[in-house]
């Protein structure tokens, strides 16, 4: 049980709170304590005035006694001194004692007869009722006992002691003293003994019988219990027997003994000696040296005082309890109509307040009950009024709640960022976005400062914002970039003062959208725009380059032709330059072929080339082009690697490449290693239609030059790019379209400062049936037969092909465009052995044209001229297997050739 | 708390008992279970008579609550004072009375001194034995029962011895004139006059004496003052029966001599040293009993010993007459010397 409820129990707490609660009761109560402190009062005043008189009554009836013992006893003693005195003077004494005495001085002796004589005198005396123990006659000289009635005393000496000394010179009474003789305290009175003569011949000594002492003071008085006894100066009560003699044996000792001892005379309430509380007399007795005590015991004594309280409290207490029942009934009457209005109050407090209280009278209860009444009414409006008002609130408040919640759906669920802060730097307002987007929840960032949520840079940017809001108070917008868990994110934020009603801004409201994404996808697009100009650009520049070089080609290819004929034609000291021609356009061919094939626009002749061939005729021209210092290393694998590919781009890939490697190394010695193996083939990155083969030819080139660095390396395939003074950069873009083109791949790896190596796969092919040797075939001149007709629209192209085929025994037809060509054709169908076709020609083009051919006739041999046209030139093979390949700018055994196989097909 | 209370007679035993109690007090008081008690010395004197020392003792039992009383030194007080301390249960020690009826029959009364019978032998015995003596002569207070008893237990060990005893008798209230009474012992030409009286008494005897022509040689008791008798030229030559000698060998002895006369600038009696010595006794046998109540004191006090004090060496063995040595002494002038100690029972 708990301390309170404990003391909520307790009987204290029980009676005060019930009589707190009970009017009546508080009444009666209040009246009963009254008249009981009143008879308590009462009755404790009559007590002590009781017990005072009785003490003085008590006393003076003491006193009484004290003084008519004193008197006995004093009266008592000296009727012993005077029947000592009596007797000493009486003849038997006054005749024999002398006689004794002198009978002692002669014999030595006491005469027994004289001696018998005078005990019985003395014996008689006791006896006759003499209040003595003992009576003994001693000699004057020295105290000797001449006679006693105790024998065995006669004999002894008394010299010493004082009632004999005293009782030589005269009567005397020695007071209470402890008699060592005797054996115990006494008195004793002592006369002189004379002679007829009058001289003192002995003391007559008597020792008192002090029970008649004892009688006299215990003497009953009247029926009041009283202890009367007389102490002497040691305390030693006179009577010891009656005290027990054992346990007064350091004296008895009281108030009234003490005072008494020291001379006082006196009364009081005290203690006696056994502790019992007396009303005490106490008297000194001088003369005698002796206190006599009077005693009466309190208990007794006042006992009538008591009786007197006890009868006064009960019938007091009886009367205030009848009184009580009185005042309660008169009470009950007085509190109902108070009683009733409480109760009133109670239901009114309870909550009802129809009710009204009893208007029971005129007097202030009335009045009060009134009053009452008319409160509790206007109590009741007051309490429609408000619940009338309460409810109105109630349902403002409901539709402020849902409000409220329809916003806080709304910027809960925004998919923007939504936040508060106020003016102190802390975060008022965060949506769930905020939260997920920092990785926090609402409860951890509500209430803190900006500073705790977000980082030390963002803060300081969120700060500025909310600060030029709270400044200029406008609404602001600005991109910022925020650092979340995920990373940096970019917002464009608004950012608007909130305002109370009065206008005051309290905080910064700032919404947010996230624009990291597109930031992003613009970034990208930017890029990839960037890459499709780049793209552009190049292929432009293809465009161009293909133009110019498939222009190029044709006036090359007339060049050349006209240069090899001028050739065969031209006297010694001309030939020389005209080598230089042919050199040279060889040459510008060889750029054209370079430009085209980055371009991709080169036109194939495919064919199954051997690799190590190619480096093989290669190497003169390699070896001239290297500086001395150059070690030139063969690792050639002997058997014939054998590739498909344009033979002329192959020895353009392996001439680009020494060429690379011998300027690598420069000026300074060095190696540059060839190799050629056949290795098993790697599907991963494979391209095109090589991706059957199960081998690849691997071509090799390492120099030990200067190398290149990750930038160089990275770049040294676009074209344009350079390191070199001289050069147009388009080399190795080349290459790498040669061999992309040819379904193989192309790697370096380079070390600075060391060295490089070019690697080459390419998709091995198998040996040619024919291992024709190329361009170089060199059939017989002149010995031809059959008709062949040239389709071009260049007139110089017409007429070096018709130089070379007359030359070569044929008869040429010359056609100027597609369709003349056609009708030509058609109007010699049976004569033509081949035909030269130039696939790019305006109007009807050359696909068109052997098409229609075609039509007309299936194996007719025909010779396609292409300058650029890849495409067109694939078609055309896809078409007609048939065909031959003649890419400009051509020499005269190429045209040989062509048409030499071309007519052999055809025969 | 009460100390042990005294009644002294005599300006030597008060002195004696005040320095044993300040001695006591300086050095912590009387240890009863662990707590220190002062001692305290209430002093009552009493006029000579016996009823007056009863009374006196009677005073400091019920009125001084002492709880051990010390003294009287004169025999016949002594008795008188010992009834009332049997009967009260309050210890007393007289550290000088030697009569026998003192400590006779009681349970609570001690003395230091050897009794008279010891007395009464040892100077029957030097007279006999020493002297040669074979006449001696005996003057008593017939009154006294001190010198009546001491006087018959000499002539007891006397005539047992082989000689022949006269006495005479006076009463203590003829203090000046013996000549008579000596007559009659002169007469019969002792060899030895023996006068067991009390002190001045002895010396008005001596001289008279003399005067008559009695070349005796004087045996005294130890109711003599040989201190106040070097100015008695007749007392020269006596053989004094005494409790206590300042020649004594015991180093307590010279000790108590030196702080006596230190603290009251003077030689000590007997009486001071055996006072002294009772006072002592008393509180130890507190201090061993562990309690004030009297008969648990007395007790201690029956069983004390040996004890070597101021005034030689005692043991109690169970009453209340302790063993000890008995000295006789002869007076040389200003002093006296021991000429013989025998041990006592």
């Amino acid at each position: 049980m708990t301390e309170r409820s404990r003391s909520r129990l307790s009987p204290v707490r029980l009676a005060t709170s019930f009589i707190g609660q009970s009017l009546r009761v508080r009444m009666t109560v209040a009246f009963g304590v009254a008249g009981g402190l009143t008879v308590v009062l009462v009755s404790g005043v009559s007590y002590e005035r009781a017990r005072r008189a009785l003490r003085s009554v008590v006393t003076e009836r003491l006193t009484g006694v004290a003084d008519r013992r004193a008197v006995d006893v004093s009266r008592w003693i000296t009727q012993q001194s005077d029947l000592v005195r009596f007797i000493a003077g009486i003849p038997s004494m006054t005749d024999g004692v002398p006689l004794l005495v002198s009978g002692r001085a002669a014999t030595n002796g006491p005469d027994p007869v004289v001696q018998r004589r005078v005990t019985a005198v003395l014996d008689s005396a006791r006896r006759a009722g003499v209040a003595v123990s003992e009576l003994t006659v001693m000699s004057a000289r020295g105290g000797r006992v001449l006679a006693s009635t105790n024998p065995g005393e006669v004999g002894t000496y008394h010299v010493d002691d004082l009632y004999f000394r005293e009782g030589l010179r005269g009567p005397f009474t020695q007071n209470f003293y402890p008699s060592h003789h005797l054996g115990r305290p006494t008195m004793t009175a002592a006369a002189p003994v004379r002679s007829p003569d009058g001289t003192v011949v002995a003391v007559l000594a008597a020792h008192l019988d002090l029970r008649q002492i004892e009688d006299i003071v215990e003497q009953k008085s009247g029926r009041m219990p009283i202890e009367v006894y007389l102490v002497d100066r040691f305390s030693d009560p006179v009577s010891a027997d009656r005290f027990r003699r054992v346990d007064v044996r350091r004296g008895l000792h009281s108030l009234g003994i003490d005072s008494a001892l020291s001379g006082h005379d006196g009364s009081g309430l005290y203690l006696n000696y056994a502790g019992v509380p007396v009303i005490g007399i106490y008297r000194w007795i001088p003369e005698r040296e002796l206190a006599l005590i009077v005693e009466s015991p309190q208990a007794a004594a006042f006992a009538p005082a008591r009786n007197l309280l006890a009868v006064i409290l009960s019938i007091g207490i009886g009367a205030v309890a009848l009184m009580a029942v009185v005042a309660h009934r008169i009470a009950g009457h007085v509190a109902s109509p108070i009683l009733s209005l409480a109760r009133s109050a109670e239901r009114v407090a309870q909550g009802d307040l129809d009710v009204r209280a009893t208007v029971a009278t005129g007097d202030e209860v009335g009045f009060l009950a009134v009053s009452f009444n008319q409160m509790t009414h206007r109590l009741r409006k007051l309490v429609e009024d408000l619940n009338g008002q309460v409810a109105a609130t109630m349902a403002a408040l409901d539709a402020l709640r849902e409000n409220q919640a329809l916003v806080q759906g709304i910027v809960d669920n925004s998919a923007m960022l939504v936040a508060v802060i106020d003016f102190d730097g802390q975060f008022v307002l965060v949506n769930r976005h905020f939260e997920s987007l920092f990785a926090r929840r609402r409860e951890d960032i509500l209430g803190r400062a900006v500073v705790e949520v977000l980082s030390e840079r963002d803060a300081e940017s969120l700060r500025q914002t909310v600060s030029a809001v709270h400044n200029g108070g406008e609404v602001a917008e600005s991109e910022i970039i925020v650092s979340t868990p995920d990373g940096d994110r970019t917002f464009l934020s608004v950012s608007f003062p909130l305002r109370h009603a009065d206008g005051a801004a309290y905080a910064v409201g700032i919404v947010a959208s996230d624009i990291t994404e597109r930031q992003r996808a613009e970034a990208e697009r930017r890029r990839l725009e960037l890459q499709m100009q780049h793209a552009q650009k190049l292929e432009s520049l293809g465009v161009l380059a293909g133009g110019v070089a498939h222009d190029f080609n044709n006036l090359l290819a007339a060049v050349h032709v006209n240069a090899e004929l001028a050739l065969a034609e031209a006297p010694g000291h001309v030939r020389q330059s005209i080598q230089q021609i042919l050199v040279a356009t060889r040459r510008a061919s060889e750029l054209t072929r370079q430009m085209l094939a980055y371009a991709g626009k080169a036109s194939l002749e495919r064919r199954t080339v051997d690799l190590n061939e190619s480096v093989r005729d290669l190497l003169e021209l390699a070896k001239a082009t290297f500086s001395k210092k150059v070690e030139l290393r063969m690792d050639m694998s002997p058997q014939p690697m054998w590739v498909l590919a344009d033979s002329a781009q192959i020895s353009q890939v392996v001439l680009n490449l020494l060429t690379n490697a011998a300027e690598a190394i420069g000026d300074r010695v060095g190696t540059v290693t060839i190799g050629t193996a056949l290795v098993p083939h790697d599907q991963n990155g494979a391209v095109g239609d090589a991706s059957r083969a199960t081998t690849d030819v691997r071509f090799t080139v390492s120099d030990t030059g200067k190398g290149m660095s990750e930038e160089t390396k990275r770049r040294i395939f676009e074209p344009f790019y350079t390191t070199k003074a001289s050069g147009r950069g388009l080399g190795l873009a080349a290459v790498l379209g040669i061999v992309k083109s040819a379904g193989g791949r192309l790697s370096v790896s380079s070390v600075e400062g060391q060295g490089s190596t070019f690697e080459i796969l390419l998709p091995s092919a198998e040996a040619p049936i024919e291992a024709g040797r190329g361009p170089i075939s060199d059939p017989a001149m002149g010995a031809a037969t059959g008709c062949v007709l040239v389709v071009d629209d260049e007139p110089m192209l017409r007429a070096v092909a018709n130089r070379v085929l007359s030359r070569m025994g044929y008869e040429v037809i010359e056609a100027a465009d597609g369709v003349e060509g056609l009708r030509l054709f058609k109007q010699n169908r049976e004569r033509v052995s081949a035909v030269v076709l130039d696939m790019t020609m305006p109007g009807m083009d050359g696909a068109e044209v052997l098409r229609q051919i075609r039509q007309c006739d299936a194996d007719v041999a025909v010779i396609v001229v292409s300058g650029y046209d890849a495409r067109n030139t694939a078609v055309a093979r896809s078409l007609d297997p048939a065909v031959e390949f003649l890419q400009k700018p051509f020499g005269i055994d190429d045209l040989v050739a062509a048409v030499t196989r071309g007519a052999r097909v055809r025969a | 708390m009460d100390g042990p209370g005294a009644s002294i007679s005599g300006q030597s035993s008060l002195a004696g008992a005040r320095l044993a109690v300040e001695e006591l007090n300086a050095s912590g008081g009387i240890a009863v279970r662990g707590v220190r008690h002062h001692v305290r010395l209430i002093e009552r004197g009493y006029e000579n008579r016996s009823d007056d020392a009863s009374s006196q003792a009677r005073a400091l039992i019920n009125l001084d609550s002492v709880d051990v009383l010390i003294g009287p030194q004169l025999s016949p007080h002594a008795v008188a004072a010992s009834s009332v301390a049997e009967e009260a249960h309050v210890p007393m020690i007289s550290p000088m009375s030697s009569n026998p009826a003192t400590t006779q029959g009681k349970r609570f009364v001690f003395r230091l001194a050897y009794l008279d019978a010891v007395q009464g032998e040892i100077l029957a015995r030097y007279a006999f034995k020493r002297m040669e003596a074979r006449r001696a002569a005996v003057l008593f207070d017939v009154a006294n029962p001190y010198s009546r008893d001491l006087a018959a237990l000499f002539r007891k060990s006397f005539e047992a011895l082989g000689g022949r005893v006269v006495t005479g008798e006076f009463t203590s209230d003829e203090l000046v004139e013996f000549r008579p009474a000596l007559r009659r012992l002169a007469a019969t030409r002792p060899d030895v006059l023996f006068l067991p009286n009390m002190a001045l008494v002895d010396s008005v005897q001596m001289r008279q004496a003399r005067s008559l022509g009695m070349t005796a040689t004087f045996l005294g008791s130890d109711a003599w003052d040989p201190p106040s008798l070097s100015v008695v030229p007749e007392a020269t030559g006596a053989i004094v029966a005494r409790q206590w000698h300042e020649e004594m060998p015991q180093a307590e002895v010279s000790g108590f001599i030196a702080r006596y006369r230190a603290r009251w600038g003077e030689a000590p009696r007997a009486t001071a040293a055996m006072t002294y010595d009772a006072i002592r006794i008393a509180a130890m046998a507190v201090g061993r009993a562990g309690t004030l109540d009297g008969a648990s004191v007395a007790m201690a006090i029956a069983r004390f010993g040996p004890f070597t004090g101021a005034g030689g060496t005692v043991r109690f063995t169970g009453t209340g007459d302790p063993e000890r040595n008995a000295v006789l002494t002869v007076i040389r002038g200003r002093s006296d010397s021991i000429v013989e100690v025998v041990a006592a029972r």
